[in-house]
């Protein structure tokens, strides 16, 4: 088993050990992953699924994966689980402000009034 | 923010009170009303109609037919004001914070001179018809490509939309016309209610 295979594996222990934990629903700030560590995931499709599902928690687990790597011996405290049984809806598109848009640019198109700079706050023209 | 005390007049307070029970029942008898017009009773498929992303899907298609968006001019131009939007998404890293949208996606989201033209021939072979990857486009800013991929499948197994595979391996989406007749019924109602209350 060579390295990327083996670590793969790992990851996607360390992934399903913590099975029922998934996104938090509603979080906005998506995890971002290296060139890397990319590399690594797009070769296992295990990790590619975990990507698209529950990016947060592939996060953490190459986390962990990397004090691992890093401080073998030492003792590891897992990363606090994220909360939430129910995955992550829409991506995490919280804002009430992308539906609002959509109605607007539906609006424009329709040639029947064109305000999308419009804020919260202000009434939509008819 | 206004000074008034939002508190102060009692029958002011009875009528907002009405306004947010209103609010709250348009959203649930929507679901309701979904659940009982699917065709299946599989609690999978059901829990997927219930999702707020089942009802932005629902409201996109109420709209389009609402705003008269008939035709190919229309849809170009509404692909062309997505992009102009998309694109201005883009150098608004606040605003995409907020939307929970990368720079990625965005981009993903914007059509090509590969896929406008598909999204124009498609309708007008069958107007109303969108490749499935185009729909999720136009609704990348209220849901992720993957949500409206579950939703819509989810919709076709309910027979609220019809789905079909083209020659080309792309899929295509129709509506039946139940999610805007549904949305529609639930939008009249509450406003009725909402013109009823006192004030």
């Amino acid at each position: 088993m060579n390295l990327n295979r083996s670590a793969g594996v790992l990851i996607a222990a360390l992934i399903s050990a913590s099975v029922a934990l998934a996104d938090v629903k509603g979080v906005t700030n998506l995890p971002t992953f290296t060139a890397e560590e990319m590399e690594l995931i797009n070769r296992d499709t295990r990790l590619i699924l975990a990507n698209k599902n529950c990016a947060s928690r592939l996060r953490q687990a190459l986390d962990l994966f990397q004090d691992l790597k890093q401080s073998a011996g030492r003792t590891l405290v897992p990363a606090e689980p994220v909360l939430c049984s129910v995955p992550a809806e829409d991506g995490g598109r919280a804002s009430g402000e992308g539906p609002f848009d959509l109605l607007q640019i539906l609006k424009e198109a329709a040639g029947q009034g064109t305000n999308r700079t419009i804020g919260i706050g202000q009434t939509p023209d008819r | 923010m206004s000074d008034e005390d939002v508190f102060a007049d009692r029958s002011q307070l009875m009528a907002d009170l009405d306004m947010i029970e209103i609010f709250r029942w348009y959203r649930m008898v929507f679901s309701e009303r979904l659940v009982g017009a699917s065709t299946s009773q599989e609690e999978e498929l059901l829990a997927t109609l219930r999702l707020e992303a089942t009802y932005q899907l629902a409201e996109f298609y109420y709209v389009l037919k609402a705003r008269g968006i008939q035709s190919e001019a229309q849809i170009k131009m509404l692909a062309e004001l997505h992009n102009g939007y998309i694109a201005d998404l883009t150098k608004d890293p606040a605003k995409m914070a907020r939307l929970g949208l990368n720079k990625d996606r965005l981009l993903n989201a914007m059509f090509t001179a590969d896929t406008l033209p598909r999204l124009l021939q498609n309708w007008r072979e069958k107007p109303g018809a969108f490749d499935q990857s185009n729909l999720a486009r136009l609704l990348a800013v209220v849901m992720s490509a993957e949500t409206c991929r579950k939703v819509v499948v989810a919709c076709a197994d309910v027979g609220l939309l019809l789905r079909e595979r083209t020659s080309y391996g792309t899929m295509i989406i129709l509506s039946t016309g139940a999610l805007e007749d549904i949305l529609g019924g639930c939008l009249r109602e509450a406003r009725q209610r909402i013109a009823g209350l006192s004030h």
